[in-house]
């Protein structure tokens, strides 16, 4: 399977499409349907998560492979057999040389017997005693009988002169030529030795002959020389009875190379030197063999003899074309054994390949039904390997059923149960909200009953209205746990994340309470030493806290303590409410977050709960990432803890204040972030209004330093918008400006809290000395915060709530407000606008310290604040008992960003 | 002092009698009920209330379909709104705001101080129109 999916390849992979898919077999494109159709099976994904094949070629087929096998077989026999043939040629070469050269020297010997023969029938003719007497008639008559017996042309006799004396072929007493080669008697009276001539012109013949010439010897005296003159056609014999194969040409040759007899054409080639390469091979070697071409021009193979008596030697040649005739044909018959064993081997392969690779491919549909989950029919094959992957296939299809069957069971299972749990959650929501209506209706009905003075009604029938009241609202918080708790099990809260400061979120849980602990009570103290923040929904954590400090309040015993605590535990912050009440009891403890669950105290305690705030809270507690738990606090009582996981705080990398300066001038940038980092800061730089933005609504820094000529908007509008980002609120923001005039006229018509203002030319040291100073200016201990209000009651509200964080200069009046003011170091003003016959408003041009830096201010007004003067201040809010909670929300998240700001400067320092 | 005109949407005729009555404890108060979104409709084009208490929960038309409704027309695009739906998350109090209401009451609501919630939320919008108000001020 995994070669087929190999072959399958998915989009993506690198090929392109069209072409290559075009040639994929049928099944490999169905393969692909299969494998997305079939994907969630485990053995197909494995499968599909190999990586593609980047350079992709087609492997070869059966038939390929089998072909290139006997090719790889054929070949090498066929190089065998080309060696053979080698060998053999040249041993037969070989061979027939030698026996050519034998049958010249055969030859040789029978010219040198005749020869011989010759020399011996003149020696007894020179013994003649005819020729002692002088009797030359009779000697002529005796030799003429003699040459008629003999196949000799005729006999001479002459003296040493070289006058012929007698010659048979004249009759006897008629005058005679002189010798007809002179060389040769002379060699004959010099030797005293029988000499053979070369061919010569016999000038009474009339005829090329050679001649065998014998000394007649008298008393130890060379008389005369005897001759007896042969014509070559007698030689000619010797090479007929030879019977040498017809198109072989033998040849006699003289002592000088010239051609004495000839099988073929003779008439035509007798007395003609032979060819040059053998006469000159013939000189050197007594025998011997050489490629060279007859006088005729025909190619041969020449063998030759020489005789060591004579000198004359026989040549036979072999045509090139006979010699090499039977090696031809031998490798003829070679090639043609060799392709038809090729052709035959293919045949065989492509047969065999065939039958492999259908039943290969009639695998294919087994296999691609067990991919669809239908039942594989298993072919039979008469290959063993094949039968066996066949059986192979059908027991995958097996195990793969067997699987598939048990997981759709069990997700049939999870469905089951997916389905009755969504049937419940449902069920439970809508029965939540449907009681929801009604419980509005019961509640406030028997809340305006219980609040109607009917003096006909007696004291049990109010007890009894009292009873339905807090009954009806006890209904009323148990339906909303239900719901709660439905939400958190259905997974429908979602938890919205993000940065909480701990201190503030305790206050605001504290203040929520206050009005329970003073029906119980009970008095509430927070004590937050956390310097951190953790990452939480803070509506979903103040619902923690806001359980925990209400369980407290319950179990405080009158006048007892109840306090919150945050503080930094390792890696965590820790919240911790600490009651004095009663404690857990042993028997509760393993069961106190489970739903529903309440000890055993009295019933009055009871009443109060619906068992499930604990189960909620550390649900949520969970899903924030965090831990509860509770422990008996040392003195009685009990201590609730969340552990949280903490946040860095952003404004500082490693320690270092981190600042953000939004320059457009690269290089200014450059030089100028040199010099903070030498400084001690963090600096990030920007140099568009866009990325300045995007840069402080992903990270709080510690101060942020404004080009007012930046590219894609003025500094003025970025700083408006650096303002309105929640962790910005109060940023330090330091003006960095070539043209100061226009920058500050701006900066003033809309006071944007800026806490310092540097005109340029850049000058570092200078820079370096302001921003120092800036960050110095809000890290006073304790902040001071001036309070213009003409409402003693609103006065003393406001102090209060801020006594723990900041001393609060109250004024009743404008005078007394400028008098705070002279008096210098305010972080904060919170103003009235509407005194008795003045206006805050006429105090806002005012808030400058003593360097002229504008104060942040808080406008707190029955009317909403003019357009010009809503710009002018941090926020507007309308005065009412009920908003009194977010003026303190807004005045906490100032304190909260001086004191952040402090404590900084302070480890800083 | 001037009567205040309160417009109050529910389709559960028990809590129109009890807002009815509650709000009924301010003597400036004059309280009219719809039981349908396409009743508040023709009412507060016809009344012109000071604010509008909406429940969300309403078959046919709900809440913000209402809401929707009467900012279109150009006679209510300007009257201030405050839905009352049961106990809602921070979340959906944005996504009210976000709509264009000017708050949001919890139901069960203590009718005692029901009075009081629909003053304060007089008095923001007052302070601070919404989106929409702003969008109908000619220029």
């Amino acid at each position: 399977m995994p070669q087929i999916l190999r072959n399958a390849h998915w989009p993506g992979n690198g090929l392109p499409h069209g072409r290559d898919v075009n040639y994929l077999p049928a099944f490999v494109t169905s393969f692909r349907g299969l494998v997305k159709a079939r994907k969630d099976l485990g053995i197909i994904q494995m499968a599909v998560m190999r990586p593609p094949f980047r350079s992709w070629r087609r492997p070869p087929t059966i038939r390929q492979t089998l072909i290139w096998m006997v090719v790889a077989c054929v070949l090498p026999g066929w190089v065998g057999m080309a060696a053979l043939f080698q060998n053999v040629y040249a041993g037969e070469r070989e061979r027939a040389v030698q026996t050519t050269i034998l049958t010249a020297r055969a030859l040789v010997t029978a010219v040198d017997r005749d020869l011989a023969q010759t020399m011996t029938t003149l020696e007894v003719l020179a013994t003649s005693t005819k020729l002692p007497s002088g009797d030359f008639a009779s000697f002529h008559h005796k030799a003429s009988s003699l040459v008629q017996g003999l196949s000799g042309v005729n006999i001479v006799l002459s003296d040493e002169s070289g006058q012929q004396i007698v010659n048979t072929l004249v009759p006897f007493g008629e005058p005679l030529p002189p010798h007809g080669n002179p060389e040769n008697l002379r060699r004959v009276f010099a030797t005293g030795m029988p000499v053979i001539s070369d061919l010569f012109y016999g000038p009474v013949a009339k005829k090329h002959l050679v001649a065998v010439e014998v000394p007649v010897v008298h008393d130890g005296k060379i008389k005369y020389g005897l001759a007896m003159g042969l014509i070559p056609e007698r030689l000619d014999e010797i090479l007929k009875r030879q019977q040498l194969p017809p198109g072989w040409i033998a040849a006699i040759f003289d002592a000088s190379g010239n051609i004495v007899a000839r099988t073929h054409k003779p008439s035509e080639f007798v007395g003609h030197r032979g060819a040059p390469a053998l006469v000159d091979m013939m000189a050197r070697q007594t025998s011997g063999f050489v490629e060279t071409r007859t006088l005729e021009g025909i190619p041969v193979y020449s063998a030759f003899s020489r005789s060591e008596v004579s000198n004359w030697a026989v040549a036979i040649g072999v045509p090139s074309a006979e010699m090499n005739g039977n090696l031809g044909k031998f490798l003829v018959l070679s090639c043609i054994g060799g392709i038809l064993v090729l052709i035959t081997g293919i045949g065989l392969a492509g047969y065999h390949s065939k039958r492999i690779s259908s039943a290969v491919q009639d695998l294919v549909a087994p296999a691609t039904a067990v991919g669809r989950g239908e039942v594989p029919v298993i072919p039979h094959s008469n290959i063993r390997e094949i039968d066996e992957v066949a059986h192979g296939i059908d027991e995958a299809f097996h195990v793969l059923q067997r699987r598939t069957d048990e997981r759709d069971s069990v997700a049939r299972e999870k469905d089951a149960v997916e389905i009755a749990a969504r049937i419940k959650s449902e069920f439970i929501g809508t029965v939540s909200h449907e009681l929801r209506t009604p419980l509005t209706a019961i509640a406030a009905s028997l809340r305006l009953l219980e609040a109607s003075k009917d003096g006909a009604r007696s004291a049990a029938t109010d007890r009894l209205i009292s009873i339905a009241h807090a009954n009806s609202l006890r209904l009323v918080r148990l339906v909303n746990d239900i719901l709660d708790v439905e939400k958190l099990d259905a997974g429908k809260v979602v938890f919205d994340m993000r940065r909480v400061d701990i201190r503030s979120l305790l206050e605001q849980a504290i203040e929520a309470h206050r009005a329970l602990a003073e029906n119980c009570g009970a008095n509430l103290r927070l004590q937050c030493a956390s310097m951190h923040d953790v990452r939480a929904d803070p509506d979903r954590l103040m619902q923690v806290a806001s359980n925990l400090l209400s369980n407290a309040i319950k179990f405080s015993p009158s006048a007892a303590e109840v306090v919150v605590t945050g503080e930094d535990c390792g890696d965590k912050v820790r919240i911790s409410v600490r009651d004095h009440g009663p404690g857990i009891p042993e028997n509760f403890r393993g069961r106190i977050f489970e739903k529903f669950a309440q000890a055993d105290t009295s019933a009055a305690r009871r009443k109060t709960g619906t068992g499930l705030g604990l189960s909620i809270a550390q649900e949520i507690v969970k899903r924030l990432g965090g831990n509860i738990g509770f422990e008996a606090a040392p003195g009685g009582g009990t201590v609730f803890f969340v552990d949280l996981p903490r946040l860095e705080r952003l404004d500082r990398v490693d320690g270092s204040p981190r600042l953000l300066l939004c320059e457009r001038d690269a290089s200014v940038a450059d030089t100028m972030c040199e010099r903070f980092r030498e400084a001690g800061f963090a600096v990030d730089c920007s140099q568009t209004a866009g990325e300045a933005v995007s840069r402080a609504q992903a990270a709080d820094y510690a101060g942020i330093l404004v080009d007012m000529n930046l590219s894609d908007g003025d500094g003025v509008s970025l700083i408006q918008e650096l303002r309105e980002l929640p962790q910005h609120g109060d940023t330090p923001i330091i003006i960095v400006s070539a043209n100061p005039g226009r920058g500050r006229r701006d900066l003033r018509s809309s006071s944007l809290n800026i806490l310092d203002w540097i005109a340029g030319p850049f000058d570092e040291h200078h820079l370096m000395e302001r921003i120092t100073k800036a960050m110095r200016r809000v890290a006073h201990r304790p902040a001071r915060v001036l309070h213009l209000d003409d409402d003693p009651l609103t006065l003393f509200v406001v102090a209060k709530a801020l006594d723990a964080d900041a001393i609060v200069v109250s004024a009743t009046t404008l005078e007394a407000a400028r008098q705070a003011l002279a008096a210098g170091d305010l972080d904060l003003a919170i103003v009235d606008l509407e005194l008795n016959g003045s206006s805050g408003a006429d105090l806002l041009p005012d808030l400058h310290d003593s360097a002229g830096q504008p104060i942040p201010a808080v406008v707190y007004s029955m009317s909403e604040a003019k357009a010009a003067r809503a710009d002018e201040v941090r926020t507007a809010l309308a005065k009412s008992r009920n908003s009194v909670d977010d003026l303190i929300a807004v005045l906490r998240t100032c304190m909260a960003g001086s004191r952040s700001r402090r404590s900084d400067q302070e480890e800083a320092a | 002092m001037t009567p205040v005109r309160i417009l109050h949407v529910d389709d559960e005729q028990d809590i129109r009698e009890i807002v009815e009555l509650s709000l009924g404890l301010d003597p400036q108060f004059t309280v009219r009920s719809c039981g349908c979104g396409e009743d508040a409709l023709v009412a507060a084009a016809d009344w012109s209330p000071d604010l509008i208490l909406c429940d969300v929960m309403m078959p046919v038309m709900d809440g913000p379909a209402t809401l929707a409704r009467l900012r279109d027309n150009p006679l209510t695009a300007n009257i201030p709104l405050v839905f009352m739906t049961a106990r809602l998350q921070v979340r959906e109090l944005e996504h009210f705001k976000s709509l264009g209401a000017t708050g949001v009451i919890a139901k069960p609501f203590d009718p005692m101080t029901l009075a009081q919630s629909v003053r304060d939320h007089l008095r923001s919008a007052e302070l601070a129109p919404p989106v929409a108000h702003l969008a109908h001020c000619p220029p």
